[in-house]
């Protein structure tokens, strides 16, 4: 009886408290922040049930917040953050941008809806219907329709002038997929072939373009919309080319500089220009977000970043307290003394970020390098792993990373459903004994009369590894080190530390001999495999084979397990359903086991970022991603600070 | 007098072609190019940019055509159209973009210079005056310190004890809360209190060299005959050396001061860097680093300009100013 | 002020206060002496030479003074403080540093050092150490002071990030940010030589000419063209003919200001008799340039040289800043500096920056020899 009498009760507080859910967003009494109800008192703004959608998106953070209040400084009613020079727009993709039609939820294990507040998608994956929601309106109050994202479609990812390739998730089959408006608050995506990624792409940084062409705004910078006007505009401006214009005025793919309309919690005051030392971010009365209590989101009133050129000066301003919330520029490993010893001072404590990425250094011989021997010796498989097994991890660990993480090779990360033991641990054991073994045995017994060992030509195997010192600082330190456990088992291998772009020339051109880079694609495996199997122009380690798959010219066909990977994958991309996907996934996955592709040093230990005291319900612990750009899906917009 | 003036500006316009040149090459040498740039850059912020944005860009900047046909769009562009072309990163001309920066870059260039004179003068007398004497060393080794101590470095360590002994914002030229706040005393305090730094160090580096030329000059000047007369004459002593000799020994530093019109405009470069000044240095580093083509070339065609309309108008100077060279 | 009438008066003719038969001893002294008799004057310039000779002793015999190679790692030194050298304890005169106990501080990503009383490392003057070879060439493993077990570590500068002794990389620095120093002024100085000779010799269209091309050289500005020159540099390059390819890049820019000098010089020395004289006596030109002319102001030229290569040690600093500098292994005060540049170690540890007081000195030193050779330059002026 009381078992019973226990689950009906429990029963109807669900139905119950789902009811209250549905009917409450309906009929809920909206609060709003005192910015804005000043600007509704003085008749600048109607009120806030206009100013929401019919249903706005309910979401519910770890505590109720208070909004900044109007008598507070300006530092408290601000979010505090650092840009650093120029080309950091992913600062603002991370922070306030980002608001697609879908997102990741917090935990990121699976998306949620966010513009769109539902979808549907058909059994193969070919069409999808979002339905979008009535009333919405862009910043400027201005409403949201379906038109809008078809103006995105039409006016810029399809228009050969603006976008000369449209966005490679929008492509199946060898063909774009088309966008159709039902109605003023539904839309639909159709595709020749099954688009089973499509969902999951739209929930990353590459789907934000589809809500960033406000067309009210944009269309007057078009000559297709504006065909009269577009030339006074372009005289002004002092260009004679319109996508010179209409990259400078709106943001579209990432172009912070021109201040537009947007959907996003708070709206750009001043552009991302080459003389602002300073943006500022405004709340935006049209949020379209309300927490469980109907208040309107966000809670505070403005996000403001500080310029610096310098990565010393953001370090200081973060010891100095100016920083709120960061771990973007500032948090190297490096760093954490500094900020240990000043948290008092500061005023701020650390918070954890788990790393999406499964490896400190990734090193990767070059399976496709010009050179005959070079590449009949680098594909022989024991001779990679007699490479691996000859360095030291733990010491490296030891001296380079204070003793943090464990020694791993380039595989998912312990906690991802994907995670393959074979891959992840094979040939990291320190053993210089076996490694003179296993290189005797491959065929590489003759040595010189220095000590290095000969290759099948009979002259010493001799190659260069690139690495940048800028990735992470530390990268050139472990390669050092690595040069020299490889010298010890006579291998003549030599550092080559060049500068950013030099090396992406080098790689790009596949002059490289070996290149070094740092593990993605530890958590966001499905999306990001390029060390798994050559997927990408950053699979450094057989950039010919990913040409080849990617249908470049420069390509060239793979040895059969690279090829059967990548058959792999097409399917894995036409397959709609999750389960289906995570399957073909784990095949890929056991090949790359198999083959060894490249090796690893560490698994990177959890990194930090700063968080003041009084800067509230941000997440203790957070992802490192960019797939998952933190601490955007942790919902930013929730975050509030205790002033005073 | 007109005629060599002429005849040094028609020189000069061959010389930009070349120096249009070398610059062009200067900015293309380094391998890649903008956008390999900064595309190595996002990558190795973990981020990345789709295929498509980087096509779209590579179209719109030319990039992938050949050197000398993007030289050729760049100088007929500038010499037709005076369209010095447009920032890759920033989209918009670069005129405005060193236009805007150019004012403050003066202002804290001109205060750092005055501030140089002020120390260089009186001890380049002092130590011409009382030359080996124990005030000679000292005032020499305060004033070769400043050139001495690498100044990237000494602008960090001055910043961290700005921070952590004097409770300051650091970085920039104003602290957060008064960059978009009206002009008061406050202002003007926060605005000080954040260039103290920079014109320690460049003024201290700048003074040693300008120590040594007046030290030199004066020295020279204090050794002939009119001064054994003055002094003869009962002129008390601060008049004998303050009204000819110092007056004299100045006149290579206002014939020179023409060299100094390219560094006034640049700023020093590294410095401001490190201090993360919104001046036109640091916009000049950013730009040839990530191979920012038409901004990097228009500084340095800008600042060898400067030189060389420098040059000539410090010949001018000294040619009025020392009517020996004119009659020679 | 009458005592500082008379000492200027004499110091305008300050031959004439040696001691001894003053007159006599003057008029028959060579060139040198005199010059070396004015440079005595100028104390801050004696010292400056004397630290030079020091400085340029050590980078020829570094191996000798540096108790560890430059590269060795140490797991359990990174960052580690100096060790203060005690000499005596109850034992008597028992040269020795206290070691530490090191701990990994988790949270704060660091080793602590905690001063240990009870672990003694023994250190000894002439101790063998690394093996090494003197000038290249003889065998040895003496050094002048390290830890009497050459498996210990003695940190008399500290540690950097990866547990190298900075008191050695800052000794190896020297060897190589000296040497560029010289190198490139050389170099500089050959060039400025001759083009600024033949201008200044011939004069007219040649003088023009070169003129215009100094000033050509000049008006580029030096940043964008380090960037340019080095960064296109063949990666390929190993790690010393990088070295030797950015102190020519670098001696690239200096030689334009030497020149102006020996242009200047050879301008007034044209109209000299002695000139005029070798040409009666039918000397070929460059035999007139380089075997009478050159030699009347070789003090010039020194004083400008030790005067170029402070500028070139900072210049190489700069590089290093710019990211442009050496590449490991090779060390020099530029890397070392490049090390330094972050507040990580200006905050916890500054003793990283003991290669600004190194290059401080350096610069300091040279210029104030410089100053003082110049003074001395023309004795018979």
């Amino acid at each position: 009886m009381k078992k019973l009498r226990l689950s009906v009760f429990v029963m109807l507080t669900l139905i119950l408290a789902t009811t209250v859910q549905f009917v409450g967003a309906q009929n809920m009494m909206y609060n709003e922040s005192p910015m804005t109800a000043a600007m509704v008192e003085a008749g600048e703004l109607p009120p806030v049930e206009d100013r929401l959608p019919a249903e706005p998106l309910v979401v519910t953070p770890n505590e109720i917040g208070i909004y900044s209040d109007p008598s507070w400084s300006m530092t408290d009613r601000t979010w505090n953050l650092g840009l650093r020079g120029s080309g950091d727009g992913a600062n603002f993709t991370r922070h306030i941008a980002y608001e697609g039609l879908v997102r990741w939820d917090p935990e990121w294990t699976q998306v949620v809806p966010n513009v769109a507040k539902s979808w549907e998608a058909n059994e193969e994956g070919t069409e999808y219907i979002f339905h979008l929601r009535e009333g919405m309106k862009w910043s400027d109050g201005e409403p949201f329709t379906a038109n809008d994202i078809l103006f995105w479609y039409e006016a810029h990812a399809t228009n050969t002038e603006a976008s000369p390739a449209p966005p490679n998730w929008m492509v199946t089959g060898g063909e774009v997929g088309t966008v159709e408006v039902i109605d003023d608050y539904t839309v639909k995506f159709t595709f020749a072939a099954p688009n089973g990624l499509f969902i999951q792409r739209l929930a990353t940084p590459d789907g934000l373009a589809v809500l960033q062409f406000p067309q009210h705004y944009a269309e007057q910078f078009h000559p297709d919309y504006n065909p009269d006007g577009i030339d006074a505009l372009l005289e002004e401006a002092g260009m004679d080319n319109w996508v010179d214009l209409w990259t400078l005025k709106v943001n579209g793919d990432g172009n912070w500089s021109t201040p537009q309309p947007q959907l996003w919690a708070w709206t750009l005051e001043n552009g991302y220009t080459a003389d602002a030392v300073q943006v500022t971010a405004v709340r935006n009365p049209y949020y379209f977000k309300v927490d469980p209590e109907g208040n309107q989101y966000p809670y505070i009133d403005y996000v403001q970043w500080d310029v610096g050129v310098d990565v010393e000066t953001l370090v200081l301003r973060t010891l100095n307290g100016e920083i709120d919330f960061q771990d973007r520029h500032i948090a190297a490993l490096a760093n954490k003394a500094v900020y240990f010893d000043n948290q008092e001072a500061g005023d701020y404590t650390f918070t954890e970020t788990i790393p999406s990425s499964m490896n400190t250094v990734t090193i990767a011989l070059n399976l496709t390098v010009e050179d005959p021997v070079l590449r009949e010796i680098f594909q022989n498989h024991d001779f990679r792993a007699a490479l691996s097994v000859a360095i030291d991890r733990q010491s490296i660990i030891d001296l380079i990373y204070v003793g943090q993480g464990e020694p791993y090779q380039l595989a998912p990360r312990p906690t991802s459903p994907f995670y393959n033991e074979q891959l992840a641990k094979q040939y990291t054991e320190y053993d210089v004994d076996l490694a003179n073994q296993m290189l005797d045995d491959a065929g590489f017994a003759e040595k010189d009369g220095d000590g290095y060992r000969l290759g099948p030509d009979g002259n010493r195997i001799s190659f260069a590894i690139d690495v940048i010192p800028t990735l992470a600082p530390e990268q050139p330190d472990v390669i050092e080190l690595v040069v020299g456990y490889w010298q010890a088992v006579g291998i003549d291998a030599q550092m080559n530390v060049i500068e950013r772009s030099l090396f992406y020339e080098r790689k790009e051109s596949n002059v490289h001999q070996a290149g070094v880079w740092g593990g993605d694609g530890g958590l966001d495996v499905v999306l990001e495999p390029r060390w798994y199997f050559p997927y990408s122009n950053e699979s450094i380690f057989a950039e010919l084979w990913q040409y080849w798959y990617n249908g470049d010219p420069r390509g060239e066909e793979p040895v059969e397990a690279a090829k059967r990977q990548m058959e792999l994958y097409d399917e894995l991309k036409a397959t709609a359903d999750p389960e289906g996907q995570n399957a073909l996934m784990a095949e890929i996955l056991q090949i790359a086991a198999d083959e060894f592709w490249a090796m690893g040093i560490n698994l990177p230990a959890p990194g930090y970022a700063i968080l003041r005291n009084n800067f509230k319900n941000a997440p203790a612990s957070e992802p490192n991603a960019w797939l998952y750009p933190h601490p955007g899906p942790k919902n930013t917009f929730t975050f509030y600070i205790e002033g005073q | 007098m007109v005629q060599f003036i002429i005849r040094r500006i028609l020189v000069m316009i061959p010389t930009m072609f070349a120096v249009s040149i070398v610059a062009f090459i200067v900015i293309q040498l380094p391998p890649g190019d903008f956008l390999t740039s900064y595309v190595a850059n996002l990558s190795a912020s973990g981020e990345q940019v789709e295929a498509h944005v980087i096509e779209a860009l590579n179209e719109r900047f030319g990039l992938d055509q050949p050197v000398y046909v993007q030289y050729y769009k760049w100088i007929s562009n500038i010499i037709f159209k005076g369209d010095f072309g447009q920032s890759f990163a920033w989209n918009v001309p670069v005129e405005t973009l060193i236009w805007g920066r150019l004012g403050l870059t003066l202002l804290i260039s001109v205060a750092t210079l005055l501030f140089t004179w002020i120390i260089a003068f009186p001890i380049g007398i002092y130590s011409a005056v009382n030359k080996y004497s124990i005030g000679d060393y000292i005032a020499t080794f305060f004033g070769f310190v400043g050139l001495a101590v690498p100044n990237f470095l000494l602008a960090l360590v001055l910043m961290f004890i700005a921070f952590k002994y004097f409770n300051q914002s650091v970085g920039g030229l104003f602290s957060p809360e008064y960059v978009d706040a009206a002009w008061s005393i406050d202002k003007l305090l926060d605005l000080l209190a954040h260039l103290w730094i920079p014109m320690i160090i460049l003024g201290t580096a700048g003074a040693a060299s300008l120590i040594r030329i007046m030290r030199a000059n004066l020295l020279d000047e204090l050794h002939k005959p009119y001064v054994r007369t003055a002094r003869a004459k009962g002129l008390p002593e601060w008049k004998v050396i303050l009204k000819y000799p110092v007056r004299v020994a100045l006149n290579p530093f206002v014939s020179t001061a023409g060299w100094l019109l390219p560094t006034l405009v640049s700023g020093s470069i590294i410095v401001a860097t490190v201090l993360s000044l919104p001046t036109t240095g640091p916009m000049l580093l950013s730009a040839l680093t990530t191979q920012d083509m038409y901004l990097a070339g228009a500084f340095i065609l800008l600042l060898s300009l400067l030189t060389m309309i420098g040059t000539l108008v410090s010949d001018i100077l000294l040619a009025w100013l020392d009517p020996r060279i004119r009659f020679e | 002020m009458k005592q500082k009438i008379s000492e200027i008066e004499v110091n305008a003719t300050d031959t004439t206060r040696s001691k001894g038969d003053d007159k006599a001893r003057v008029y028959v002294a060579s060139q040198w002496l005199l010059m070396w008799w004015r440079f005595r004057k100028h104390k801050l310039a004696m010292i400056g030479g004397i630290i030079t000779l020091l400085m340029y002793f050590i980078a020829i015999f570094v191996e000798f003074f540096a108790p560890f190679p430059p590269d060795l790692t140490n797991t359990q030194g990174t960052y580690a403080p100096p060790q203060a050298l005690v000499l005596f304890d109850e034992h008597g005169f028992n040269p020795h540093v206290l070691g530490y106990t090191v701990e990994i501080d988790p949270v704060a990503l660091r080793r602590t050092f905690v001063v240990d009383p009870e672990v003694t490392v023994p250190v000894r003057l002439f101790t063998k150490g690394y093996s090494y070879r003197i000038l290249g060439i003889f065998e040895s493993d003496i050094h002048l002071i390290g830890p009497e077990n050459p498996e210990d570590f003695m940190y008399l500068f500290g540690a950097d990030r990866l547990g190298r002794d900075v008191f050695s990389r800052l000794l190896h620095g020297t060897r190589i940010s000296l040497s560029i120093g010289l190198v490139g002024v050389a170099i500089s100085l050959i060039l400025g030589i001759i083009l600024g000779g033949i201008s200044g010799y011939y004069g007219g269209v040649i003088d023009n000419v070169i003129q215009r091309l100094t000033e050509f050289i000049r008006s580029i500005p030096t940043i964008p063209l380090w960037l340019g020159l080095v960064a296109a540099l063949p990666t390929e390059w190993g790690p010393l003919q990088i070295y030797f390819a950015i102190t020519i890049i670098l001696s690239f820019i200096g030689w334009t200001g030497l020149a102006r000098v020996v242009r200047g010089r050879f301008l007034t020395l044209r109209e000299e008799d002695f000139v005029m004289a070798a040409r009666l006596d039918g000397a070929s030109q460059k035999k007139i340039m380089f075997q009478h002319m050159l030699p009347a102001f070789y003090s010039h030229i020194i004083a400008s040289v030790s005067l170029a290569i402070p500028g070139m040690i900072l210049a190489e600093t700069s590089l290093s800043f710019l990211g442009l500098g050496l590449r490991p292994p090779i060390v020099s005060w530029g890397v070392l500096l490049q090390e330094a540049q972050n507040i990580r170690v200006v905050a916890t540890a500054p003793w990283l920056m003991i290669p600004a007081l190194a290059v401080v000195i350096a610069v300091l030193s040279l210029n104030f020899l410089g100053d003082g050779l110049r003074d001395a330059a023309d004795p018979y002026a």
